[in-house]
């Protein structure tokens, strides 16, 4: 399940993917950008730093930059150090697995058994799109858009 | 059209590699495997003759073909089959016959050619591959595979003697010491306790750690979309470490997560930064290579025995050479807590160290000079030649080849593990079907590129 902590990280590298090569963000323009709580990034920034998929600089010139080239980093891999395993629903799961509270079958319940499938194909998705691929979607749809408003 | 595909290495991987192109090539094909010893089917883990070596994985694993499982165990029943009342691990030394056994039975008459000859060089051409052997001749080929195995010469090297090829000692007093605690270590103890060594065994290694215990246990059902692709080796161990810790606090077993994790080794491997790689191979590499790599029960029984009657010492320690003095030997051990190598003394020291970390040596024979001449490249880490996800030869440009594959321990560089039978049957499947689909696969793979 994409949670706001999925949401927020993944815009943040998106954010960090943007920046010139040997710089750092501080967290605070960020979360302006964004118009997220500091506090929040702060500990979302954390979180993928454990991860390995960001690095922190300290001190006055300070902040954060990707740990690896934004084509090597896939937004799959973020998501599962933000949000624990891919799975559109608890039960779906092997190691942060929960049981529905109103299940009375597991093995035959018809829900789980097609999130097990969607679980698959969210990995297959998420785990070949890099951080690189995003950026282009996102090139991709502005230029559409301007279009769209040239036109009209 | 006929196919020729010439396989270097006539061990383990060149058999079964053989085997399922036979099985999947509908006999449209013919096979030369060129191997310079007189055994087909047994490398370096089944040239062995010892009952006591067995196999660290069950016989249900053990097939050469992963299109059908039983097939190994269809054999044993038939040819041995009061082996298979002892439990489902059996000697090793079996192998190479099962695997001659399946050529004989996959292999058109007159479509396998044995050439007893060493390879030394693959060239790739526009329409085929030239393979060059000792003699000077060349083979011309299709597609070629490199199945070269470890690539460790059976020979001692000075003063060590080699665990796998050399006579055990006639003074059945001597003082041994084995350098390694690994799984060799394992076999060659078993090996002097069955010739009757009353002697005392030493084995040292960094951090002394022995191979686990094979137990029952259920496997784990992990997805990929579980496992934490991509991130630090520091947060991965430690998303192991939990897992197992919460499974075994619901009443499971350690071992079913090793072994959910089995499938997926080699996209763990894969998407691991490569920083994170070093760290593993530094720190954690021994750690996980007793949890992953286990003892059958009645090894592990026996060596519990030696330990405890004092005959087998396991002492932590890096080894740094070796020395003889009068008629005795002398391995310089570095002890923890040490500010100068220790002498151990010793009549006879085994080199049982592992494969994997031993970057420092010259290539020889066929993957060092398909490295000169820059049909192939290390991968980043140094560990072994660099090879596509569907196998495939890396030039030294990068580029991936379409003619030449690797299969079994010549690839371990690149996928961590593709050393278990489970492991290469795989490989052979993905290769003799890239092989024998030919034009189909072409625009498959052209699809699979685009970003």
């Amino acid at each position: 399940m994409l949670t706001m902590k999925g949401k927020y990280g993944l815009k943040a590298l998106h954010y960090l993917s943007g920046i010139p090569e040997g710089t750092v963000a501080q967290s605070v323009e960020i979360a302006e950008t964004y118009g997220m709580s500091k506090k929040f990034l702060d500990a979302i920034l954390a979180d993928l730093r454990n991860g390995g998929f960001v690095e922190t600089r300290k001190g006055r010139s300070g902040g954060y930059r990707l740990a690896h080239r934004p084509e090597d980093i896939m937004v799959g891999h973020a998501l599962r150090v933000l949000d624990g395993p891919l799975a559109p629903i608890s039960c779906a799961s092997r190691t942060a697995y929960q049981r529905c509270s109103d299940c009375t079958d597991e093995a035959t319940c018809a829900v789980r058994l097609s999130m097990l499938e969607v679980r698959e194909a969210i990995a297959s998705v998420l785990d070949t799109k890099s951080l690189a691929d995003m950026r282009s979607m996102v090139e991709a749809a502005r230029l559409e858009q301007d279009e769209f408003l040239e036109i009209s | 059209m006929t196919h020729h595909i010439v396989i270097a290495g006539g061990g383990a991987s060149g058999a079964i590699m053989a085997a399922n192109l036979f099985r999947l090539g509908d006999g449209a094909l013919r096979v030369t495997l060129v191997e310079a010893s007189d055994e087909i089917g047994k490398g370096l883990a089944y040239l062995t003759t010892n009952p006591s070596h067995l196999f660290n994985v069950r016989s249900a694993q053990l097939s050469a073909f992963s299109g059908s499982p039983d097939h190994f165990d269809r054999w044993l029943a038939v040819h041995y089959p009061e082996l298979t009342r002892n439990g489902p691990f059996v000697p090793r030394s079996i192998y190479g016959e099962y695997l001659e056994a399946a050529l004989r039975e996959t292999a058109p008459v007159g479509k396998l050619r044995i050439i007893r000859q060493a390879c030394v060089g693959m060239r790739e051409l526009e329409n085929g591959v030239e393979v060059t052997l000792a003699d000077g001749s060349s083979l011309p080929a299709h597609f070629a595979i490199v199945a070269t195995g470890f690539g460790l010469k059976p020979e001692s090297e000075g003063l060590l003697s080699n665990p796998w090829t050399d006579p055990l000692p006639e003074n059945r007093d001597a003082r041994v010491l084995v350098i390694g605690t690994g799984l060799t270590m394992v076999d060659t103890v078993l090996s002097l306790l069955d010739n009757g060594h009353k002697g005392k065994i030493v084995a040292v290694s960094r951090r002394g750690l022995v191979s686990q215990r094979h137990a029952l246990h259920r496997p784990l059902q992990l997805s990929t979309a579980d496992i934490p692709l991509g991130a630090s080796i520091h947060y991965l161990s430690r998303w192991l470490t939990d897992l197992v810790r919460t499974h075994v606090k619901n009443g499971g077993d350690w071992r079913d997560v090793m072994d959910g994790m089995r499938p997926h080794i080699q996209t763990v491997w894969k998407n691991l930064p490569t920083e994170s790689r070093q760290r593993f191979l530094r720190h954690a590499a021994a750690f996980w290579d007793v949890h992953r790599h286990r003892m059958p029960p009645a090894q592990a029984t026996r060596i519990a025995a030696a330990l405890e009657s004092g005959q087998l010492e396991i002492v932590k320690g890096r080894f740094l050479s070796a020395e003889r003095r009068g008629d005795r030997l002398f391995a310089n051990v570095m002890r923890p807590g040490w500010y100068e190598p220790g002498p151990f003394k010793a009549d006879i020291i085994y080199d049982c160290r592992g494969v994997r970390r031993r970057t420092d040596q010259e290539l020889k024979g066929l993957v060092g000079a398909l490295v000169e001449s820059g049909a192939a490249r290390l991968e980043k880490l140094g560990l072994g030649l660099e090879f596509d996800r569907n196998c495939a030869l890396v030039n030294a440009n990068g580029d991936a080849s379409s003619r030449i594959f690797g299969i079994g321990p010549v690839t371990l560089g690149t996928f961590w593990e593709s050393i278990a039978v489970p492991d290469i049957r795989e490989q052979a499947r993905q290769i003799a079907e890239r092989i024998t689909s030919g034009r189909r696969d072409v625009t498959r793979n052209s699809v699979a590129r685009l970003p």
